[in-house]
């Protein structure tokens, strides 16, 4: 799975969110008091506004201490019921169109259904569910002011609060409950439309021999059902004693079928289960990677062989370079039969070669601490597809083994060691077998992977995510639930969202406000760059003045009046855009729909961080909505 | 009885609706293709309208609601500018299975744009394949490439260009690729793409020729091939009967079958040479013709100038006389001699010197003056006719495959081919004797056969040359493991020559 | 009498500003108002005078933009208040998706009642209204009387100290009329102090102790409804039907004191009296139907002993 920008642990990520988040907190509370002197300024005047915001402050608190969650739950209900009975089920109803029509979207041929199904379902329960979020918190609050109902519930003893905190309260029920049923529907939708079972008769297959004495295998090949079908290789053992339950087809569009065999003699008939293999949830271990050039020293990034996209780096074959991954924490417990390790390897043929077989390549276990490399696999590269190999425990050394240092050269020219050479025993590579855990994993429990090219003039290339250890699997009704919590936390967002804007803005309004503070939310990172700077070409201003003029982005401002008015311009107007950016949650974080598609277990980390995120948002979201309750006139 | 009277007339407007569905239903039935032998419909009215001018898909399992839909909205742009994003996008990640699905869902948004089947067609053969390491992971994406772009000849079955590309693709990418060997073994073994077809005419040459019948069937039907050229045009469908024969040997065979299809390549070039091609000149030429109106061309010219023999020389002293004195200097020196500004000035005394046909004819004696012109126009006719014959040959290699195909054909020949044939295998199992043996009955037979009158001028071809040189090739290998030269007494040593120079 | 002050205004203003800042309407100017516990106080005025402005004020709806707004002593937009008042709009402003039983249950789970107070109180309120047979149907079907009604409950749902109508006779058929009037000196003999809007005169003077009348924005007259409707130099006499000899006689004991008779005669009743008998009698007696007859006295004429059960 390509991961493109790697998220830290919590440990790592909290400290620099959590500076963030006070900073928020601060912007948000200015942003509530500038409207609140506005709101009030405009109609009452600056002297009495005046007195009115700091009398709102006051009893801001008194209020926070009168919270009853009693009313809370009553105003949660009102919504609930506002929600159900304003029919937003239609959107249920267009929900269920969509999967009816799906098929026109979906490409039944593709050769990974799996992904694409499930795609298809993240993006169109992600759409569906915030739209109608959106619609449903941006309406509630704006309808009362209209319908003036907001006077009879401000002349009962309900806190600006609690009207806030409950509608969110209530929304948040109705659209999980639909996610939930939604989530089900969806569940089912791709397990259904991704089932299937060929079919296997004796004229399909033919006795091939083997390399046993007289022991005759079956050959052949399934029915084409789904537009595929899977090669079958029936062992031997396996025609003489069926009961073996591990028999499979070859795969084929990622998935195989189990085979059973009824019947004896002419009678026999072959029976195929439905789709297996097809749904994991991944657990994967990552290293760090470096890479080893020709010279033998570290160094942080390959050789780029002209790829628009700088995500692999490459390295050459036959010769010193390598791909070096470092693994920390590997406990023998947790790998009782070795190490499975899955890589998908990048290739780049500098000449076509021998093209009836793949690049032949090598990979290697090293001790950090003692420098030991074994050489435990040569294999066949398959590019763009996940090659799996098992480190055994017991290791019988593919090459002649190795005791080697990683030497890194330092800006100033010094070079450093991991191991200092004195320390380095050769002794430790003469032996004819090699215990995985006692020889070659540190007493810390770090170990590296190396993976050399073989093939002259051929490359490798890789990147950080691209080989990682195969820790065990999740189960995949589980992981759809993650997936489903992430969006459950968008919509959630999108919530608080909507209501805090509807508190003070007319409901369309509101809606747009919401839409914006998504998009830029999508965008984050974008806007991040851009409000500090970085990006290609400038900034608002400086990009225009070369729209306008029709220059590339190369060309240097004028160096006159209008230049540096363009310059500080653009540099207060970032400050803006920088302001603007914090206001909405990085909604990258929350796209998990890739992670389910592609087998991959959503880290709880990731989790952790989204839901920390989302509740960052909440607090100062709900005091900004409580003030513009409070402000208000509500009968003005 | 206001409300009967109401009553009544929504029953009348009730019945002249229902009236009027009929011919409505007849204007707008679509049409559905047929079900278990029976002949489909061909619809209402306006279905075959829309078929007749191939406007839009009228069969009902070509609608495609969604896109209709986008359509109706006018969003088509916006969705078109994503998905292409989008599909650059996956391309620059390599993420193959969302870009073509991505290319799809394009595809189906704008059925009609050929641009987008073309390119997108062209990408998924040729870009995206080569992206792949294994073979067989680039053949399945050039036949991806090749079944999208037949989905848009579907949709767009008066496109000259798609089912050219389709033809196209299908000869050129399968068989002229580095993978070839292996490619064409894929491609005879693929029972999904060619469902019913038999093995035999599995060849990518002979399914490429097909599709070419299928884009000149759509020209006859009256669609104009605009900007296309019209001899490249032609020529494809023989071309792919002469590779087709030749990659017969290359495979191996040498029996009646490759006599027999050489002849099919010869006589359908012949064929193809009797084409009436129109020029972009307005002249409507035929390739086979060039030699009868250069036959003719000398004839006439000898003609006129019997006319009134000694006229040229007169009127060229008369248009002498007008040459300034460094024209005529320059004019008479040797072409070798002339420095720059000579040249200049010799190119101005031959431009006042030129004395066309037409001219001659008119300064003939009154009496022979329509005969002259007569011959004239005709010589002039016979010139031009001529000269863009010989040029389009040039487009098309005309007579180098004229050649061929008349030369492969003997029976020489062929055993030459599969001598050599044999000789490279033998030199690739070491069996040095065998081989050179081999090559030396083969260069043997290629000499008597090549030295046939009809075949003068073959030696001369560049193809024919290069064709030498590769056999050349292994054949200096053998040499050189035997620790042999090339002598002078080489048997096609002037050949050898020829082709040196290349 | 050292009645408890409810309601308090000092010198209360309330200008409504355009949005650039502008005076655009000086709604209430400088109001000074008492209201003591125990008391239905009547606010009267012509439409736009500032009787609603005055309301909202009290219950913290608006700003004032000068002086103060004092509700059991406490400023008027201190939430807590709103624990011992009821509030009874002009419109109905209450969820038109909820039934009657649902919206009770909501603004009574606002108040934190115990949850079966708050199932008795509901059921109690909706039996009072007479709401009973359409409690179900969502409020969206209600007519209006019915919306008033359901109003009322809510207003009452937490057994408020002081209760805040605006126009609660308004719009109202005679019944439904009689029935509010009645309703609210109920609720005064209960000790509940009680302020009204209204512009219908009539109906203010049959319930009100107190009453003040606003007039663009100002306070013109405030007191007593017996003092101020006192016609002080006319002294009225009800008696028992006497016979026509009595007429003469009374005259002259009259004119012995000073004074004379201004009319003498059977009084009318009021035409609510009469509509509200006829309603009452096509209860009992369906079917009954109106006839035309020569007879002087109407068959329907009331007496004394009716008036008095009217």
């Amino acid at each position: 799975m390509v991961l493109e920008t790697q998220f830290p642990s919590v440990g790592e990520w909290f400290p620099s969110a959590a500076l963030a988040w006070v900073i928020r907190i601060g912007i948000f509370c200015l942003i509530a008091l500038a409207l609140g002197f506005l709101i009030t300024g405009v109609r009452m005047g600056p002297k009495r506004s005046l007195s009115i915001v700091w009398n709102a402050i006051k009893n801001a608190f008194a209020d926070l201490a009168h919270l009853s969650f009693k009313r809370i739950f009553a105003v949660a209900l009102l919504s609930f019921k506002e929600a159900i009975r304003r029919k937003i089920l239609i959107g249920f109803v267009v929900f269920i169109i969509v999967l009816l029509f799906a098929g026109m979207f979906l490409d039944t041929r593709s050769q990974d259904p799996a992904r694409l199904y499930i795609n298809f379902i993240f993006w169109v329960n992600n759409a569906l569910i915030l739209l109608l979020a959106l619609f449903i918190s941006s309406f509630s609050i704006p309808n009362d002011f209209k319908y003036k109902t907001i006077y009879t519930l401000a002349t009962k003893p309900v806190r600006a609060g609690e009207i806030i905190l409950g509608r969110i309260l209530g929304f948040t029920l109705m659209c999980t409950a639909m996610l939930l049923v939604m989530g089900i529907l969806s569940y089912g939708f791709v397990i259904r439309s991704v089932a299937h079972t060929h079919n296997l008769t004796s004229d399909d297959l033919r006795f091939v021999a083997t390399t046993q004495e007289g022991a005759q295998a079956l050959e052949g090949k399934t029915s084409t059902v789904k537009e595929h079908y899977h090669s079958v290789y029936l062992p031997p053992e396996f025609l003489k004693d069926p009961s073996d339950k591990t028999v499979m087809t070859e795969p084929t569009n990622g998935h195989t079928h189990q085979i059973t065999l009824v019947g004896q003699g002419k009678d026999r008939q072959y029976k195929l289960s439905g789709v297996k293999n097809m749904f994991t949830a991944r657990v994967p271990i990552y290293g760090r990677l470096r890479f080893r050039d020709t010279t033998n020293f570290d160094v942080t990034k390959g050789i780029n062989v002209g790829d628009e996209w700088e995500y692999r780096s490459f390295i050459q074959g036959n010769s010193p370079a390598a791909l070096i991954w470092r693994f920390n924490n590997i406990k023998e417990s947790s790998f009782p039969n070795g190490l499975p390790v899955e890589m998908t390897l990048g290739v780049f043929r500098t000449h076509k070669g021998n093209i009836e077989r793949g690049i032949m390549g090598g990979l290697a276990v090293r001790n950090p601490e003692t420098g030991l490399m074994v050489e435990t696999h040569l294999f066949e590269s398959v590019e763009f597809n996940t090659k799996r190999l098992l480190v055994p425990i017991k290791i019988k050394p593919a090459s002649r083994p190795q005791v080697i240092a990683s030497k890194t050269k330092l800006p100033n020219g010094n070079v450093i060691y991991d191991i200092p050479e004195n320390k380095l025993n050769q002794a430790y590579a003469q032996k004819a077998e090699f215990d995985l855990f006692k020889d070659l994993v540190s007493s810390d429990g770090s170990v590296e992977i190396w993976v050399r090219c073989l093939d002259p003039m051929q490359y490798f290339g890789a990147a950080e995510p691209d080989l990682y250890i195969r820790a065990y699997d999740a189960p995949f009704a589980l992981n759809f639930v993650k997936g489903f919590a992430c969006i459950w936390l968008e919509m959630f967002l999108i919530i608080v969202y909507g209501v805090t804007l509807s508190s003070l803005l007319s409901a369309p309004i509101a809606i747009l406000g919401t839409m914006f503070i998504m998009i830029t939310g999508v965008f984050h990172q974008y806007v991040l760059k851009l409000a500090n700077g970085l990006t290609e070409g400038g900034g608002v201003l400086e990009s225009m003045y070369r729209l306008l003029r029709q220059d590339n982005m190369i060309t240097e401002l004028p160096d006159n009046v209008l230049g540096d008015v363009i310059s500080m311009s653009d540099q207060a107007i970032n400050y803006v855009i920088g302001f603007v950016g914090c206001l909405s949650p990085d909604l990258s974080l929350f796209a998990s729909s890739e992670y389910v598609a592609s087998g991959f277990d959503i880290p709880w980390n990731l989790m952790t961080i989204d839901a920390l995120t989302t509740l960052a948002f909440l607090i100062p979201l709900c005091i900004v909505g409580y003030l513009c309750m409070k402000l208000r006139e509500i009968a003005a | 009885m206001n409300k009967n009277a109401s009553f009544r007339r929504k029953i009348i407007y009730v019945i002249i609706l229902a009236v009027l569905l009929y011919p409505m239903f007849l204007l707008s039935q679509p049409a559905s293709p047929g079900k278990d032998g029976q002949a489909g419909s061909p619809g209402g009215k306006l279905a075959q309208l829309r078929t007749q001018y191939g406007l839009d898909e009228s069969e009902l399992g070509d609608v495609d609601i969604i896109a209709t839909s986008f359509r109706l909205f006018g969003l088509t742009p916006i969705a078109d500018t994503i998905l292409w994003n989008a599909a650059n996008n996956y391309k620059m990640k390599k993420d193959w299975i969302s870009l073509s699905a991505t290319l799809k869902q394009l595809a189906r948004l704008m059925p009609h744009y050929e641009s987008v089947w073309r390119f997108q067609g062209w990408n998924l053969a040729y870009n995206v394949s080569t992206e792949f390491d294994d073979y067989r992971q680039r053949y399945h994406w050039v036949i991806e490439g090749l079944k999208f772009l037949e989905n848009g000849v579907k949709m767009n079955k008066k496109s000259i260009r798609l089912t050219w590309d389709v033809a196209w693709h299908t000869s050129q990418k399968i068989g002229k690729s580095d993978e070839r060997v292996q490619f064409r073994r894929l491609y005879k073994a693929d029972d999904d793409l060619h469902g019913s077809r038999p093995v035999e005419l599995r060849d990518c040459w002979l399914v490429g020729k097909e599709w070419y019948h299928k884009a000149e069937g759509i020209v006859e039907s009256g669609v104009p091939l605009g900007k296309i050229s019209e001899v490249l045009f032609y020529s494809n469908a023989p071309m792919n009967q002469m590779n087709y024969s030749d990659n017969l040997e290359k495979d191996g065979r040498f029996d009646e079958k490759v006599e027999r299809e050489w002849k099919k390549a010869q006589d359908e070039w012949t064929a193809f040479g009797n084409r009436e091609i129109s020029t972009s000149r307005g002249l409507i030429i035929r390739l086979n013709d060039q030699e009868f109106f250069a036959n003719q061309e000398e004839q006439l010219t000898k003609e006129l100038e019997e006319i009134q023999p000694g006229l040229r020389e007169e009127l060229t002293q008369q248009k002498r006389l007008k040459l300034t004195p460094e024209q005529a200097a320059a004019y008479d020196k040797d072409w070798v001699d002339r420095n720059a500004e000579e040249i200049n000035l010799a190119n101005e005394a031959e431009e006042i010197l030129r004395i066309s046909n037409t001219e001659l004819a008119e300064r003939m004696a009154a009496d022979r003056i329509e005969h002259g012109k007569d011959v004239a126009a005709k010589l002039d006719n016979a010139k031009e006719q001529s000269v863009w014959t010989d040029r389009y040959r040039d487009i098309v290699n005309f007579k180098y495959w004229r050649h061929r195909g008349a030369f492969e054909q003997l029976k020489d020949v062929i055993e030459a081919r599969r001598l050599l044939y044999e000789g490279k295998k033998a030199f690739q199992q070491g069996d040095l004797t065998v081989s050179k043996r081999d090559y030396d009955q083969a260069f043997a037979l290629i000499k008597k056969s090549k030295d046939l009158p009809q075949f003068a001028g073959l030696d001369d071809e560049d193809a024919f040359q290069l064709d030498f040189k590769a056999v050349m090739e292994t054949y200096q290998k053998i040499l050189e493991q035997r620790n042999e030269t090339l002598g002078d007494d080489f048997i096609l040593h002037d050949l050898w020559e020829k082709a040196g120079t290349l | 009498m050292e009645t408890e002050v409810i309601i308090e205004t000092r010198n209360l203003t309330k200008t409504y500003r355009d949005f650039w800042g502008r005076q655009k309407v000086r709604a209430l100017s400088a109001l000074d108002l008492k209201i003591y516990r125990g008391e239905i106080f009547g606010l009267l005025g012509p439409n736009g005078s500032g009787k609603t402005t005055t309301t909202k004020l009290l219950l913290g709806l608006l700003f004032p933009s000068s002086g103060e707004a004092l509700v059991f002593n406490n400023p008027a937009d201190d939430v807590a208040k709103n624990e011992r008042i009821g509030y009874l709009p002009e419109e109905s402003y209450l969820y038109k998706f909820l039934n009657a039983e649902e919206t009770l249950d909501f603004y009574g789970r606002l108040f934190r009642l115990p949850t079966n107070i708050r199932r008795q109180r509901v059921r109690d309120l909706i039996e009072m209204v007479g709401l009973g047979w359409a409690k179900r149907r969502q409020l969206k079907e209600y007519s209006k009387g019915m919306t008033r009604r359901i109003g009322l409950a809510q207003a009452l749902i937490n057994d408020p100290e002081l209760i805040i109508m605006d126009e609660p006779t308004t719009g109202l058929d005679p019944i439904g009329c009689r029935e509010m009037k009645d309703l609210i000196l109920e609720l005064k003999r209960q000790g509940k102090t009680i302020l009204m809007c209204s512009h219908l005169l009539a109906d203010v003077q049959d319930v009100c102790d107190r009453i003040g009348i606003l007039y663009q924005g100002e306070l013109k007259e405030m007191g007593r409804v017996s003092d101020l409707l006192q016609v002080r130099d006319v002294t009225d006499i009800q008696t028992t039907k006497l016979p026509p000899e009595a007429e003469a006689e009374i005259r002259k004991v009259v004119e012995r004191f000073g004074g004379q008779v201004k009319s003498y005669g059977a009084p009318s009743a009021s035409l609510e009296e009469l509509f509200l008998k006829v309603v009452e009698e096509g209860k009992t007696h369906p079917g009954k139907r109106y006839q035309a007859n020569d007879q002087a006295d109407a068959p329907n004429s009331l007496d004394a002993n009716q008036k008095k059960e009217g």
